[in-house]
C-alpha cells in the first residue's frame, strides 16, 4: 500500500519518489510530482533551501497496524462529525472522506 | 430582522472603510470586463506587495502551468487576465486582513480554509463546467463576515467565541444568538456595501443554507466549504462538518465517486494556493 508522507529534507534517501511537486518559497517550480530522487537533486533542493518534501512510501502493514489506522481516521472523523446526526448524506461523505484518509491523501 | 442589535450592526456595517484602492478597481472590473484591462494590469504589477502575492502562486502548480513568470504582466500573457484578477483580488482583500493580526482567532488559520474552499470550489467547477475564477474568488470570500466581525466589531466576537466553545455548537450558531445576525448575513450585508459582483454576494449570503435562495455558485460554495471541513484545511473558527443539504446536493448533480476523485486534486491544488499568505510577503 502506497502512502504520500511529508520528511524532512534530511530523512529523503535517494531512489524515494515525490508525491506532490516542490516549489521554493517565491513558488518558483523546482521539481515535479514523480520525480525519482537522487543524491544529486537531494543536494540542489537543499541549496534552494527546502526543508522539507512530500515522498512516496511503500508500506507493508500488518494487519493490526492497518486496523489501528483505520480506527484513528475513523475517531477524527467522529469528532468531526459529532452533530451530524443520522442523516445518510453526511454519511455517504464521511464514508468518502474515510475512504480517501486511508488511501494515503494524508 | 429588526431588533435594535441588528439594525445597529447594519449601520455599523454601512460606516466600515472601504477597501483599498486597486481592489476596488478590480471589482469594477467585472461590471466593466474589456475596459481598461491594461491600466489595471499595471496597477496590480505597481503594488508590490499585492504583485508578489500574485506570483508566487501564479509560479506553483496551482494554475496548472508552472512556468516562471517574472512580472504580472507575464503573467496575464500566460495565465490570462481572470486568472490573474481572481488572484489579484484574493491578495488583495488578505492584505487588508493580514494573517498575523488578532489573538483569540487565529487569522492565519482562518484565510488557510478560505483559501482551501476557494481551492475546492475551483476544482469543483472545473468538474462541472462552470466558471472557476468566478468560483475560487466566492469560495475564498465566503466567511468574510467573520473576519469583519473579528476586525472590526472584536469584543461581540470574543464573546461568539467564548459561548460557541462552552455550548461546542457551530460559531453561526453563536453569532446568531449573540447578534441576531450570523457571519453569513454579516457577510452579504458587506458584500454589498464593497459591491462584489452579485453572485458572489448571494454565495456569501447562501453558503449555510443553500436550499433557501439557491444558485449554482451558492451550491458549489456549499459543497466547497463542506469537504474543506472534511479535509481540515485551515480552520475557521470550528472544527465541525457543518451540514451538506441534500437540495445542494441533488442540483449540482454529483456523485460520490466524483467528489472522491476531486479530494486529492483539492489538497494538490491547496498546496500551491497557500502561498498567498505565506509570510514572506
Amino acid at each position: 500500500m502506497k502512502s504520500v508522507r511529508l520528511v524532512p529534507l534530511e530523512q529523503v534517501e535517494a531512489g524515494m519518489r515525490l508525491a506532490s511537486d516542490v516549489c521554493d518559497d517565491n513558488g518558483y517550480p523546482l521539481l515535479s510530482a514523480g520525480t525519482e530522487l537522487k543524491d544529486s537533486l537531494l543536494a540542489s533542493l537543499a541549496r534552494r533551501g527546502v526543508k522539507q518534501v512530500q515522498v512516496e512510501v511503500e508500506e507493508q502493514l500488518t494487519d493490526e497496524e492497518r486496523s489501528a489506522r483505520r480506527e484513528a481516521a475513523s475517531r477524527r472523523l467522529d469528532v468531526l462529525f459529532r452533530r451530524s446526526g443520522d442523516s445518510p448524506l453526511m454519511g455517504q461523505l464521511r464514508e468518502t472522506l474515510l475512504r480517501y484518509r486511508l488511501g494515503g491523501g494524508r | 430582522m429588526s431588533s435594535p442589535e441588528v439594525e445597529k450592526m447594519l449601520q455599523d456595517i454601512r460606516q466600515l472603510p472601504s477597501l483599498s484602492v486597486v481592489v476596488l478597481e478590480i471589482l469594477d472590473s467585472f461590471k466593466d470586463e474589456g475596459l481598461k484591462i491594461p491600466e489595471l494590469v499595471r496597477k496590480i504589477g505597481r503594488d508590490q506587495g499585492l504583485a508578489a502575492r500574485v506570483l508566487r502562486v501564479a509560479n506553483s502548480a496551482f494554475l496548472g502551468f508552472p512556468s516562471k513568470v517574472a512580472s504580472i504582466n507575464e503573467a496575464v500573457v500566460v495565465l490570462g487576465f481572470h486568472s490573474v484578477r481572481s488572484l489579484a483580488l484574493a491578495a488583495g482583500v488578505i492584505q487588508q486582513f493580514p494573517p498575523g493580526e488578532g489573538n483569540a482567532f487565529d487569522r492565519l488559520a482562518f484565510w488557510q480554509h478560505a483559501i482551501g474552499v476557494g481551492v475546492a470550489a475551483r476544482v469543483l467547477a472545473q468538474k462541472l463546467g462552470r466558471n472557476q475564477e468566478e468560483a475560487f474568488t466566492a469560495g475564498l470570500l465566503h466567511d468574510i463576515g467573520r473576519l469583519v466581525l473579528d476586525a472590526y466589531f472584536h469584543d461581540s466576537f470574543l464573546k461568539i467565541l467564548d459561548l460557541a466553545a462552552q455550548d461546542d455548537c457551530p460559531l453561526a450558531t453563536a453569532e446568531k444568538k449573540a447578534l441576531g445576525m450570523d457571519h453569513a448575513e454579516i457577510g452579504y450585508e458587506v458584500a454589498r456595501q464593497w459591491k462584489f459582483p452579485l453572485p458572489v454576494q448571494l454565495a456569501i449570503r447562501g453558503h449555510h443554507d443553500p436550499d433557501a435562495s439557491s444558485s449554482e455558485l451558492t451550491d458549489l460554495v456549499h459543497l466547497a466549504n463542506v469537504l474543506a471541513h472534511g479535509l481540515e484545511i485551515g480552520n475557521s473558527g470550528y472544527d465541525q462538518v457543518p451540514p451538506l443539504m441534500a437540495g445542494a446536493w441533488r442540483r449540482l448533480g454529483l456523485d460520490w465517486d466524483a467528489v472522491a476523485v476531486c479530494l486529492p486534486e483539492i489538497e494538490r491544488l491547496n498546496a500551491g494556493a497557500t502561498l498567498l499568505v505565506a509570510e514572506s510577503a
